[in-house]
């Protein structure tokens, strides 16, 4: 069977005599922008809707008038022209009827020598324009802490109202008046800072002119260090990452970003360590690893109990394997690489960005990054890291980073995955496409169409799914994650809603490429066949669940969500601390259970691990090491690296950090180790090595028991309506 | 566009200003028919086009010499009527 035909249809077109393939659907502007042949445009923003309005993006394409080509598609056959004299003296014209009613020079300017009208109009050769100037001014308006608004400056372009209403959906800007005095307004032509404006910035960011400029109020600066290079907006628009982004942005971030030297083997940022800023590398190469020892907490079992010592160690990884690692895998961390499991030490190298979810999301970094050679990068706070991504070609860039070298990772990592052939991988490597979500946006919906399955690559998704009453959230996926199997394998219907937690970025890979995978590789359909299953035969039993349970105080206590509890019946308990002893014997001297906790009637619910349905504890883990495989328990993995947000996370108190003492590798001297404390979280793992667990096993008084709360509750709570 | 033409109207231009004045409209005329957004724009330069095109020894008879060859112009009652019209002062 052949995939070409599920790819976007090309269109052949000629620009300037010259024959390109493009996409059916893309504008000439792109086509030509794509194909080296960039038009001047005013109003177009790439990351807004394309108006025309501006019309100086008219080309020739041989009809009666010429024909605004941002929001003009391309057509077989289309032969267009962008530069020749009728095109060319038309936008003369047009550039210096606007000139003739810009108060030259603007305060963009003037501040930042980017007015996008200003240097096309030198481009042009426009310097007196012959057009009479404007005689009534529309005015300035000062009432804004933030924003100054020059009226007279605006060019009509649009560009602000649509990031005010497309982007940011704040829809405070409009337009208002006819003729001359048309202008933009805020609200019903209030002024700017008595409107319902939130000052978000975003109009000063699109505004190709000095209309909407920024009063500079409060300085953010990141520039510490010997090492840091501060910039001028000036300086900034030079380089090309910057291209298309607004002056006036720059000069007000000028502080968010900083060029900073590394030397070889100086570290640029340490795994675990808090941050709010991404790294973009511009030249050198830096080593990305993950200095966490690759080792568990070892578990003996508890039959040696009296004579064990009570200190406990980290076993190394390759005396204690877990039967369910010794398959290939990968450990996702926040750069454009996944590092392999057994070997956790990737290269990244210039025009690679690490760093993006600490930015945008405030996690722990999650692995270590040494200068390899002697390293330029650029350290920048979330404003600006924003604004480069809303740069196509930057994001086109970044995106292409991921395709060649975490996708097949990636794609491998997940186990159903590892049949598909190289070919395939390729092909997917090209027509994938990366999506983009924002805090609380839903990706898909319950009860819509299913067509596309998706990969998390970056934040956390939420899978819920609604039933009477309420919204039962089913899991937490993180990168390495996939959903939207369900619906495709089964009735094309979403059977749940998938919502972004915070920053997310998925990997989407359209229903017909799915399909075809499915068709060409029965091993996977069989694997994820039998995973859906699976999964929809676990959410069944949960809406019967839900359905049958009383909810009263039970669901106050948050027991509700849990789907294992320790808990200990105090008419029989004699309070002999056996079980306690017992899970420090089974976990190396550290107990995992604390014999306190919410009481329930008689019942005492111990602090241990509840196995939560809707298990807070996975959200924000950095390295993704805290999961749940296809099994209740939650487990932490052994590349932990003790950032702690877990144990912060949990709500009950249920996961502790226990410190070892290892041998590392001295980051500061290579080649030397050196004793520190590392952190590890540890939960109970309901001793899954053992027939059952420990503290249940111990307990001499028959009074600790490890439950499903809901049957286990049902009679005493609504006279036995569980079934 | 407007703002020319009525300065035309006044009569008595230097031919130098005139002739500047005529490759301005006509660039304009042409921006216009070909780049306007909507139809209505693009027709509003045919009516001086025209003009220029058919009666162009009577628009410069009015332009430069401030004299209307047909007597329909420049009167006092014209003046006032015109004046009105396009709102120029007499």
């Amino acid at each position: 069977m052949s995939t070409i035909s599920r790819l976007p249809e090309l269109v052949e077109i000629t620009i300037d005599g010259r024959p390109v393939q493009v996409a059916a659907g893309t504008s000439v502007f792109d086509a030509a922008r794509m194909n080296g042949t960039p038009i001047p445009t005013l109003c177009h923003l790439q990351n807004e809707m394309p108006v025309g309005v501006c019309r100086l993006c008219v080309v020739d394409t041989g009809a009666r008038v010429l024909t605004a080509s941002c929001v003009r598609p391309v057509e077989p056959g289309m032969k267009v022209v962008t530069n020749s004299e009728k095109v060319l003296n038309a936008r003369k014209t047009l550039l210096e009827l606007l000139m003739a009613d810009h108060p030259s020079p603007c305060a963009r300017q003037e501040k930042s020598g980017d007015c996008e009208l200003e240097t096309l109009a030198r481009a042009a050769g426009i310097t007196q324009p012959r057009f009479a100037k404007r005689t009534v001014s529309r005015g300035i308006d000062d009432s804004s802490l933030a924003i100054a608004v020059d009226h007279d400056a605006c060019i009509l372009c649009d560009r602000c109202i649509r990031g005010c209403d497309e982007i940011k959906n704040n829809f405070v800007l409009g337009r208002m008046g006819k003729g001359y005095s048309a202008g933009i307004a805020f609200d019903l032509n209030a002024p700017m800072g008595d409107s319902t404006c939130i000052s978000c910035g975003e109009c000063m960011v699109s505004c190709p002119t000095g209309a909407l400029t920024n009063k500079t109020l409060v300085g953010t600066s990141i520039a510490t260090g010997p090492d840091a290079q501060g910039f001028e907006a000036e300086e900034l628009l030079q380089l090309p990452v910057f291209k298309g982004v607004s002056g006036t942005f720059l000069e007000l971030n000028r502080g968010a970003i900083v060029k900073r030297r590394f030397h070889p083997g100086e570290i640029i940022c340490r795994e675990g360590e808090f941050g709010s800023t991404a790294f973009y590398i511009l030249e050198g190469k830096a080593r990305v690893s993950l200095s966490a020892p690759m080792a568990h907490v070892k578990t003996q079992g508890g039959a040696k109990g009296l004579f064990k010592k009570l200190t406990s160690t980290l076993a190394a990884r390759d005396t204690d394997i877990r039967a369910e690692e010794t398959r290939d895998r990968t450990i996702p961390i926040d750069a454009s690489v996944d590092l392999a499991y057994g070997n956790p030490v990737a290269e990244l190298g210039p025009g690679d960005l690490f760093g993006e979810m600490t930015c945008m999301n405030f996690y722990p970094r999650s692995a270590t990054v040494i200068a390899e050679t002697d390293v330029v990068a650029f350290e920048m706070l979330r404003n600006v890291l924003d604004i480069m991504m809303k740069n196509k070609s930057f994001r086109a860039q970044i995106d292409q980073n991921y395709r060649r070298r975490a996708l097949e990772n990636h794609l491998r990592g997940v186990p159903m995955f590892a049949d598909l052939s190289p070919d395939f991988i390729e092909h997917l490597k090209e027509s994938v496409e990366l999506q983009r979500f924002a805090p609380g946006q839903v990706i898909a919906r319950q009860g819509d169409a299913a067509n596309s399955f998706y990969l998390v690559r970056i934040g956390f998704v939420k899978i819920s799914e609604i039933y009477p009453g309420g919204e039962l959230v089913l899991a937490y996926l993180s990168r390495g994650d996939y959903f939207g199997e369900i619906g495709l394998l089964g009735g094309g219907v979403r059977t749940a809603t998938c919502t972004a937690l915070d920053h997310v970025e998925v990997v989407r890979i359209s229903g017909d490429d799915f399909r075809d995978m499915m068709d060409r590789f029965p091993s996977v359909r069989q694997g994820l066949e039998v995973v859906a299953a699976e999964r929809a035969a676990q959410n069944q039993q949960r809406m019967q669940t839900v359905r049958s349970v009383p909810i009263d105080q039970f669901l106050s206590q948050g027991l509700m969500e849990a789907q294992s509890l320790l808990i200990l019946d105090l008419q029989n308990c004699t309070r002999c601390d056996a079980c306690v002893n017992a899970c420090a014997d089974a976990h190396d001297g550290i107990t995992r259970l604390v014999r306190e906790g919410l009481r329930f009637e008689q019942y005492l619910v111990a602090t241990s691990c509840r196995q939560c349905r809707d298990p807070l504890c996975m959200v924000g883990c950095p390295v993704g090491s805290i999961r749940r495989r296809n099994s209740l328990e939650v487990i932490i993995e052994d590349w932990c690296i003790g950032c702690g947000l877990c144990a912060r996370n949990c709500p009950y108190g249920n996961i502790n950090l226990h410190p070892f003492e290892v041998m590392v590798e001295d980051l500061e001297r290579p080649g030397r180790k050196k004793a520190v404390v590392k952190q590890k979280a540890t939960s109970c793992d309901l001793c899954t090595h053992l027939k059952e667990p420990s503290c249940v096993y111990a307990c001499p008084h028959d009074a600790a028991h490890r439950v499903d709360p809901r049957t286990f509750f049902s009679e005493m709570l609504g006279g036995g309506t569980a079934k | 566009m407007t703002d020319l033409l009525v300065r035309w109207t006044h009569g008595g231009l230097p031919e130098k200003q005139y002739r500047a004045d005529l490759a301005l409209i006509d660039e304009l005329c042409q921006a216009m028919s070909l780049t306007s957004i909507c139809g209505l724009g693009q027709i509003v330069p045919a009516p001086v086009q025209s003009v220029l095109k058919h009666f162009r020894e009577e628009v410069d008879a009015h332009v430069l010499k401030g004299k209307c060859p047909s007597g329909i112009c420049f009167t006092a009652a014209a003046r006032a009527g015109e004046a009105q019209r396009v709102g120029i002062r007499p």
